[in-house]
């Protein structure tokens, strides 16, 4: 017998918690932004997973997105430009009791936070990375990202940006020791829905690429792929996304893709005519930082003071007798 | 039947020797021929003496002096002929240490081993001294341990399981402590923060504590401590929950089971090892209280630590945990006890009281001592002792079902390190039952030699049983470890000269009449026949044991032995002592049915299957035979082909995906709707009217109420919908004003 009848006895079914639990003060984004999609899909992962609030956090860096973490009844970190993913391996690497989530913009995370990024994907630490694209810096009233497309007009290039757009997908399909990679819009809820709950269960470090969209200040950047399906193509999977059927009717393009298979997902990232959608990478054996890292001894007061002292200690110029 | 035949088969049946023909068998000192190769123990490299390592290397408690003499070797001897020198020096200070490990009292390895270098040194030159300090001083160094050590002897039993226990405890209580150190952390940080939020945590003069000295004057307290206590969260920990929270914390800190950092209060930690069952079963039941307030403690800290504390259900269950619900997991992370035994120590009372043990489910392991196999040959001829009481407990925990059980002979404790390791880590009962000679038995052989032929000879047979290793026979019980398990007898080819210095070899088993040999209480058992004496009627025991009674009748059986000049010599078995090995023989007959080897059940099922399987056949061949026979009139003309499964089925799955695209059909174009599934949430149309509009579970929307606004707001939350997912369809109220133009703007959107 290996279950502990202690165990047994004192498991009572916990209170249902309801999506409502998870939210946080109303959100300020624009009516018909599509972090609100975001938004919705993450509490109804929380409620469907029975996440613990006070074992949640989501930590963010500065945009639109970042808001995030205050539209979550759940812990959060707001915190500065580019530096969320610093911030998240810390809570990882001392909190492993908790579930990480950031949320990132595309100015967030490939701009000033690309560094960062890199070194997130080499270090494989658990947690879920939302990088909400919508193509253009929206908080401060429109200035060109680095995925802007070549041409964008805006604040910062009146004329029409001169910049072919960065490729996230491919650029972070390059990174070494990546271990889940995956894309997907925001307007289909279903496939959003799967796609963050598939990065959620993914140990490690899980990034999702968010088309979204932006009607304030980006109109018209996503929306022939809204109304037009076609322009999308579904990879689909047993290891990876499957299309309901009321789905598979609506998006005719799919492509059998063995997440496993990093090559031809580079392929399909790099050549594909079409927006690929689903799960392109993923790895469940490349280990985790924090894993390798765990300390072999308890972290108490008494050892940081300890080890402090006898750090200082080295420094210190003890007088003569 | 001839003279001397009749005098050979009176010795066997009456035990009397006569004539010239059999001679008494302690006229000269005799051993078992296989032996002849295991004279001088010292002089080979096996098992033991074994080193009970201070510390554990590599996860291994225990190490021979060979195997750890072959590492050191692996890590500075270069391969081939280049390392000869250095194995060659290594190799003559591992026999010296086997040697002086019989020799010394403090059998400690860096003892024993500065001895042997001491001794290899002396009889050294100058030039060769400091070839051997540098090769034995740089091999130590490759691989620094220390610890006793033990020779295959009568102290080894005690010595060896008693450290392997020891080895097992330490990894459990590694794991406990750490996890009741956590714990105790955890629920110390939970006081502490509740401490800080207290006025007097917040005071001026706590805050000047707080600083430094260089600093202290640059601070107003006052004020900081006016600001701290009018702001932040000032929400205590519930009354009722910090004194729960002390408790736990005082009770784990208190607890004697394991020594630590948060055991440190505790200042007797309990002893765990017995020389009695009764005296283990006492300590068990004064203790228990304790270890129940523990284990209760644990999960309140668990919980607590959790936040998932709900008094409404945790205050009744846990005032109801007793002892009575801890289950075998639970106890697992609690020491277990030891308690060791000898022969001696098994009074009647004693003996209840162990088998009520290890029917139980208590984590007593229990360390038996066997010494005397064969037992004092009984005054009684006819009622000779049957010579296997050695092995009656252990064959009788198994059948307890629930016990852990391994029978093994000294020899082969170092084989069974990890076996011995699995019982002690088992939530459950252990029983031990372990074989060394006690000097009454082959007091001129060494120990190691004795007890390797109880294996040998199935007098002490190896095996074990994990009831944690799976379900069924198969899984639980291992006899693999003995010599030949598929044999009677093992069985090895023995090379002599004859008398014409002629090379001749023949197969000798060995058998428990040549494990009698060695015990010279059943010298009177065996009678030497000269060799010119031999006949055809004298049978190896392994052989003799074969025969049916009519056969026996004007047969003998005898053993091959050697004396000391390596003389052979075939000695004839009395007939009490063949029962004796009868017996031995179906005993092990048993253990190999047990674990799978011969398995009468196995073979009667196999060839009652095997019956039915060729009746089956048979009548679908008469089947078939008589089909073609009335098709063949018809031959020529095609059949048509059978319905295969594959069709059946993706009909099946045809029609169900046909069902579920039905399912996701649109609406009722003439009837407003919305496809919630699609909705993206961005707050669009609520913000149009949020009676009319509201969102479901999942945060889609849906039209709530119809009646709360006009067509109007319908076609123009539905225009303004990020992704077309409202239909307006046809208006509910003719009198509305302006329906030709929203009826024409809503045809697009339907």
């Amino acid at each position: 017998m290996s279950v502990r009848a202690t165990d047994l006895l004192l498991q009572s079914p916990e209170d249902q918690h309801t999506l409502e639990e998870y939210e946080g003060r109303m959100p300020r984004w624009c009516t018909g932004c599509g972090d609100l999609a975001v938004l919705t899909a993450v509490q109804k992962l929380c409620r469907d997973e029975q996440l613990s609030r006070e074992k949640v956090v989501f930590v963010s860096g500065i945009g639109c997105s970042s808001r995030f973490p205050h539209y979550m009844g759940t812990y959060g970190f707001h915190g500065l430009h580019g530096r969320a993913l610093p911030i998240a391996e810390g809570i990882r690497m001392r909190r492993r009791d908790l579930d990480v989530f950031v949320n990132t913009g595309d100015g967030d995370c490939c701009s000033i936070g690309a560094a960062h990024w890199v070194h997130a994907t080499r270090y494989n630490m658990n947690m879920t990375v939302m990088m909400h694209d919508n193509n253009i810096y929206g908080l401060t009233k429109k200035q060109a990202s680095p995925t802007s497309p070549k041409g964008t007009h805006s604040n910062t290039t009146p004329r029409g940006s001169d910049l072919n757009a960065f490729d996230p997908l491919m650029a972070t399909l390059g990174m070494s020791n990546l271990s889940f990679v995956a894309q997907v819009p925001d307007w289909i809820p279903e496939l959003l829905y799967k796609v963050i709950a598939a990065a959620y269960h993914h140990k490690g470090f899980s990034f999702v690429r968010i088309l979204q969209r932006c009607p304030e200040f980006m109109p018209g950047r996503f929306e022939p792929c809204v109304e037009d399906p076609d322009q999308l193509q579904m990879l689909t999977h047993a290891d990876g996304i499957e299309l309901s059927p009321a789905l598979a009717k609506v998006y005719r393009f799919k492509r059998q893709h063995d997440p496993i298979d990093l090559t031809e997902a580079r392929k399909i990232a790099g050549t594909s005519t079409k927006i690929p959608v689903g799960i392109l990478y993923r790895n469940p054996s490349i280990p985790c930082y924090e894993d390798m890292r765990q300390p072999t001894e308890l972290i108490t007061p008494e050892l940081i003071r300890n080890g402090l002292e006898s750090e200082l200690d080295r420094f210190t110029i003890w007088p003569s007798d | 039947m001839s003279v001397e035949l009749q005098e050979l088969v009176r010795f066997h049946r009456t035990g009397k020797a006569t004539s010239e023909h059999v001679a008494a068998r302690e006229a000269i000192p005799l051993k078992p021929a296989l032996f002849a190769h295991y004279e001088d123990l010292s002089a080979l490299r096996y098992d033991y003496p074994v080193i009970l390592l201070d510390k554990p290397v590599d996860g291994e408690y225990v190490i021979s002096l060979t195997d750890y003499c072959n590492r050191l070797l692996r890590k500075i001897a270069p391969e081939g002929a280049g390392g000869n020198r250095v194995r060659l020096q290594l190799i003559a200070l591992e026999t010296a240490m086997r040697r002086l490990t019989a020799q010394v009292s403090q059998k400690i390895l860096s003892r024993v081993w500065k001895l042997a270098e001491g001794e290899l040194l002396a009889k050294a030159n100058e030039q060769e001294q400091p070839l051997l300090r540098e090769t034995w001083d740089t091999a130590y160094a490759s691989m620094p341990v220390d610890g006793v050590l033990a020779d295959c002897n009568a102290e080894l039993p005690l010595a060896f399981t008693e450290h392997a226990w020891r080895a097992a405890e330490a990894q459990r209580a590694a794991a406990a402590m750490e996890k009741i150190d956590r714990l105790v952390l955890r629920l110390g940080e939970l006081l502490t923060v509740d401490d800080n939020k207290d006025a007097s945590s917040r005071s001026p003069r706590k805050l000047r504590e707080s600083v430094g000295v260089h600093y202290r004057d640059t601070f107003d307290f006052d004020l900081m401590a006016d600001m701290l206590n009018k702001s932040g969260d000032q929400a205590r920990l519930p009354a009722g929950r910090k004194k729960r929270i002390k408790a736990a914390l005082q009770t784990l800190k208190a607890q004697r089971f394991f020594s630590g950092a948060a055991g440190k209060e505790a200042k007797n930690r309990y002893s765990f090892v017995f020389r009695s069952v009764g005296a283990a079963m006492q300590a068990w039941y004064e203790r228990l209280p304790e270890l129940v307030a523990v284990n209760n403690a644990l999960a309140i800290a668990e919980l607590e630590v959790a936040n998932r504390y709900r008094e409404d259900r945790h205050d009744v269950t846990l005032g109801q945990l007793g002892a009575q619900a801890l289950s075998p997991a639970d106890l697992a992370f609690f020491p277990s006890y030891f308690v060791s035994l000898t022969e001696m120590d098994l009074d009647g009372a004693e003996q209840a009281l162990l088998m009520e043990t290890l029917s139980s489910d208590l984590p007593i392991k229990v360390l038996y001592q066997v010494s005397d196999l064969l037992g004092n040959p009984s005054p009684i001829d006819a009622q000779l002792h049957n010579g296997l009481r050695g092995q009656q407990f252990a064959a009788m925990a198994t059948g307890l079902n629930d016990a852990f059980v391994l029978q093994v002979p000294g020899s082969n404790l170092y084989a069974q390190r990890d076996k011995l390791l699995t019982g002690f880590r088992y939530a459950g009962p252990a029983l031990f039952s372990v074989f060394v000679t006690s000097g009454r038995v082959g007091r001129d052989r060494p120990d190691y030699l004795v007890a390797a032929a109880a294996l040998e000879s199935r007098a002490f047979p190896t095996f074990s049983y994990d009831p944690g290793a799976g379900r069924g026979m198969a899984a639980r019980f291992d006899i693999a470890s003995n010599p030949q398990p598929e044999n009677d007898w093992p069985a090895y080819e023995l090379e002599y000269q004859d008398n014409e210095l002629q090379r001749q070899s023949e197969t000798v088993a060995f058998t428990l009449a040549d494990f009698a040999v060695l015990d010279t209480r059943y010298a009177d058992y065996f009678a030497d026949v000269p060799d010119d004496s031999w006949t055809e009627n004298m049978l190896p025991v392994a052989d003799f044991l074969e025969l049916d009674d009519e056969q026996a009748l004007d047969h003998v059986p005898y053993v091959t032995l050697i004396d000391e000049e390596n003389r052979l010599h075939r000695l004839v078995v009395d007939d009490k002592l063949i029962r004796v090995a009868r017996r031995g023989a179906e005993r092990w007959r048993m253990l190999q049915e047990e674990g799978g080897i011969k398995n009468s059940l196995v073979a009667a099922a196999i060839e009652k299957a095997r019956a039915e399987w060729q009746v089956e056949q048979e009548q679908a061949l008469k089947a078939l035979r008589e089909e073609l026979h009335e098709a063949a009139p018809a031959a020529g003309e095609k059949a048509p082909p059978a319905a295969k499964a594959s069709d059946v089925v993706s009909t099946s799955v045809a029609a169900e995906v046909e069902v579920a695209e039905e399912e996701v059909e649109a609406g009722n174009p003439d009837e407003p709707y919305i496809e919630t599934p699609r909705c993206t949430t961005c707050d669009e149309c609520t913000a149009k009217n949020d009676r009319m509009f509201a969102y479901d579970e999942n945060k889609q929307a849906y039209i709530a109420d119809l009646s709360a606004g006009t067509y109007r707001e319908l076609v123009e939350a539905a225009e303004s919908c990020q992704v077309a997912i409202i239909h307006p369809g046809k208006p509910w109220n003719p009198d509305e004003p302006g329906l030709d133009e929203l009826v024409r703007r809503a045809a697009a959107l339907t």
